[in-house]
């Protein structure tokens, strides 16, 4: 009985497979099917979900905004993460001359800072003191202020690092997208006169090819970007520009291939012109890897992105990118006492790239099932 | 054999060209002025700018430039840097040495893990080891190694005090010297060798998936050879083709990583040059490393493919 069910179902999958199948639904579901089984990849798709989410949600999402609070966040300079709600008290010590910033969480330990930010624990004698001077941060209804948590931590200007990072999520998730979409179209178009015309212009126009990928790529980025002023505009087409290469690389092998089969022929006989058989022959049967290498390349395109804003070639303060948030956790002495600021900016870059490769790997398996190796 | 490399390196000429072509285009279309670099605010007037300009050899057309540009070349004389005012072959190969030095050991950290990890994983397909290795490899070629680079600054050298933060070398190097360079080599080998690390443990592994499916395996199984030999002999001997062609391909993301790496380990190398070339706007300097960069990308290809030619009887040339 058992035997028999694992035959139905080899079945189905073989009449899944390829030719069967020939409306857009059927082939979605197929792949989708495929898709599924491969857990990282499904893990990878809803963590991008989630991410994009988060982007186009931040102004709802985040507790503070992108460019801070001018009347309190210097006082709170490189604070460290709180997990409660708190309100911030000065005080003034009139025998040592010097001022701190008393730390009152509604949940656990308060804490107070000198003017080096050094923390230390509050005792209650300590705070009875403080108590004495009632200096609060006032908001404007002239009531104590209450702070929302500031999970990871403020930055160097005292601004929220959890709601930097969900904006700056909307900026490095949107310019690996843009820039992705910009070497797809020049990738495809130039792969497809390459492939499809062939002689002369197929190897004058792969010599630039290798021309291009024969620069190391982020030494070309770094050139490009250092020339001029940078902004995000410049950053996403410069990436699209750059990224192109390896795309039409293999849109021209995969054209070259498809060119020598018997329905290009055909199509050629009956009169096909040849935008037409470009766009309705070639050119979908080339839809899957091309699918793959953009998922892939907009993984590359945010870490290009990351890194080239680092080092503050890129997206240009006060906008936040992932990456120019991280070029001032570099200092030494910032990552010893407020190491939040160099780990949460790279591990959103990193969770990002991690899960667009897993799905781009989960997409190459789905869409192209021959080239699966294990 | 010796037409195929000749073919070769004749191929490689025209690339070079249009190398050539390309970036001297982008770098003297850019927007900007480098003269502005050299001119103190007080005695900026059009004269002086105009002085210093014919100077630095910029007052002629872009094309007159760039011919300027290739004579010289030709006579391998890339022009005088403008930031460090002496030939920008002799800046750079000061430094590359450095870089090499980088360059190298992170491949061999990177064969020398991806190798048995690939094989092993290949071997013992669907195993514990197997996810883990494929895992680590994903998550290899995800780090951002700026990123990962600050990490590891914060826990090996800052946290725990194992290994120094940046430089090449101790100033007061007590003990052995090599020792000495090896301790600030670790991290940024670490970092620079990760990616590519990553990435050539799956491609191993598929290599050695390949081969073992093959008909010469199974004839060796079936003779009775040992699986110690099958693997050692017949397999890998196959399986570690395809990886010499990886050769080729290391070198573009070890020089494009090296300009990251160096920059966060304060390496002198040409990577770091490269970063402050771009930002003096220093065009001779930042040609002629584009150049170097690029060349050795192509030369690394040229060898990869010869090696592959040479240690592959299959291949006509």
């Amino acid at each position: 009985m058992q035997q028999q069910e694992k035959t139905a179902a080899e079945i189905a999958e073989l009449s899944e497979s390829a030719e069967y199948s020939d409306t857009f639904a059927k082939q979605a579901a197929i792949v989708w099917r495929r898709f599924r089984k491969n857990k990282f990849a499904v893990i990878g798709l809803f963590t991008l979900l989630v991410l994009y989410a988060s982007a186009i949600f931040a102004p709802l999402i985040a507790p503070y905004s992108e460019s801070g609070d001018p009347n309190s966040d210097i006082f709170l300079i490189d604070m460290r993460p709180i997990a409660s709600r708190y309100k911030v008290m000065l005080y003034d010590d009139y025998e040592s001359f010097e001022s701190f910033v008393v730390i009152l969480p509604e949940r656990g330990q308060a804490y107070y800072r000198d003017v080096n930010h050094v923390v230390y624990p509050a005792d209650p004698e300590f705070l009875a003191k403080v108590e004495e001077q009632q200096n609060w941060l006032y908001d404007e209804e002239g009531e104590p202020m209450r702070f929302a948590p500031n999970i990871m931590g403020r930055d160097e200007l005292g601004r929220d690092v959890f709601s930097r990072v969900l904006f700056a999520g909307r900026i490095s998730l949107f310019i690996g997208f843009v820039s992705m979409g910009i070497a797809i179209v020049i990738g495809v178009i130039w792969g497809c006169v390459a492939g499809y015309y062939g002689g002369v212009v197929d190897s004058v126009m792969m010599r630039i090819v290798d021309a291009i990928m024969s620069i190391p790529t982020f030494l070309l980025l770094v050139t490009v970007m250092s020339l001029g002023r940078p902004s995000i505009m410049k950053v996403m087409v410069v990436l699209g520009l750059t990224g192109w290469t390896g795309i039409s690389r293999f849109v021209r092998a995969e054209f070259l291939s498809l060119m020598k089969r018997d329905f290009v022929e055909a199509a050629k006989c009956i009169g096909a012109k040849d935008k037409r058989i470009i766009f309705r022959h070639v050119l979908p049967n080339a839809m899957g890897p091309i699918i793959v290498a953009a998922t892939m390349g907009v993984a590359g395109a945010i870490l290009a992105e990351s890194g080239l804003s680092f080092f503050g070639i890129g997206v240009q303060p006060p906008a936040a990118s992932w990456g120019n948030m991280l070029t001032n956790a570099q200092e030494l002495n910032t990552m010893i006492n407020a190491s939040w600021k160099a780990l949460y900016p790279g591990l959103m870059i990193f969770i990002t790239v991690l899960s667009y490769n897993f799905m781009g790997d989960g997409l190459r398996d789905a869409l192209d099932p021959r080239l699966k190796n294990s | 054999m010796h037409k195929y490399i000749i073919r070769r390196l004749l191929q490689a000429v025209p690339l070079l060209f249009i190398i050539t072509v390309i970036t001297f285009i982008i770098i003297n279309t850019a927007p900007g002025d480098p003269v502005y670099m050299f001119v103190s605010p007080d005695q900026m007037d059009t004269a002086n700018l105009d002085l210093i300009r014919a100077q630095l050899g910029l007052d002629k057309p872009m094309i007159v430039r760039y011919f300027i540009w290739l004579g010289g070349v030709l006579k391998g004389d890339f022009g005088l840097s403008f930031f460090y005012r002496r030939p920008v072959m002799e800046v750079l190969f000061e430094s590359l040495p450095n870089t090499i030095i980088l360059a190298l050991s992170a491949t061999i950290f990177s064969f020398a893990v991806a190798i048995p990890a690939g094989i092993t994983s290949a071997i013992k397909r669907n195993s514990a080891f197997d996810y883990a290795s494929s895992t680590v490899s994903f998550i290899g070629v995800s780090l951002p190694s700026f990123w990962f680079g600050l990490i590891m600054i914060l826990v090996f050298s800052l946290k725990l005090r194992w290994l120094p933060t940046a430089g090449m070398q101790s100033l007061d190097a007590t003990g052995s010297f090599f020792n000495d360079r090896l301790r600030y080599l670790i991290l940024p080998t670490l970092v620079l060798g990760m990616g590519s690390m990553a990435s050539k443990m799956r491609y191993m592994r598929s290599a050695m998936l390949e081969v073992i499916r093959q008909d010469y395996v199974r004839t060796a199984r079936a003779k009775g050879v040992a699986e110690f030999f099958v693997i050692g002999k017949h397999a890998l001997r196959n399986a570690l083709l395809p990886v010499i062609t990886l050769l080729g391909f290391i070198i573009p993301s070890l020089v494009g990583g090296a300009v990251i790496v160096e920059t966060i380990f304060g390496w002198p190398g040409i990577g770091r040059i490269a970063i402050s070339a771009s930002f003096n706007r220093d065009y001779p300097l930042m040609m002629g490393n584009l150049m170097l960069s690029s060349t050795m990308v192509i030369m690394g290809s040229l060898i990869a493919d010869i090696l592959y030619a040479v240690a592959d009887p299959r291949i006509k040339y």
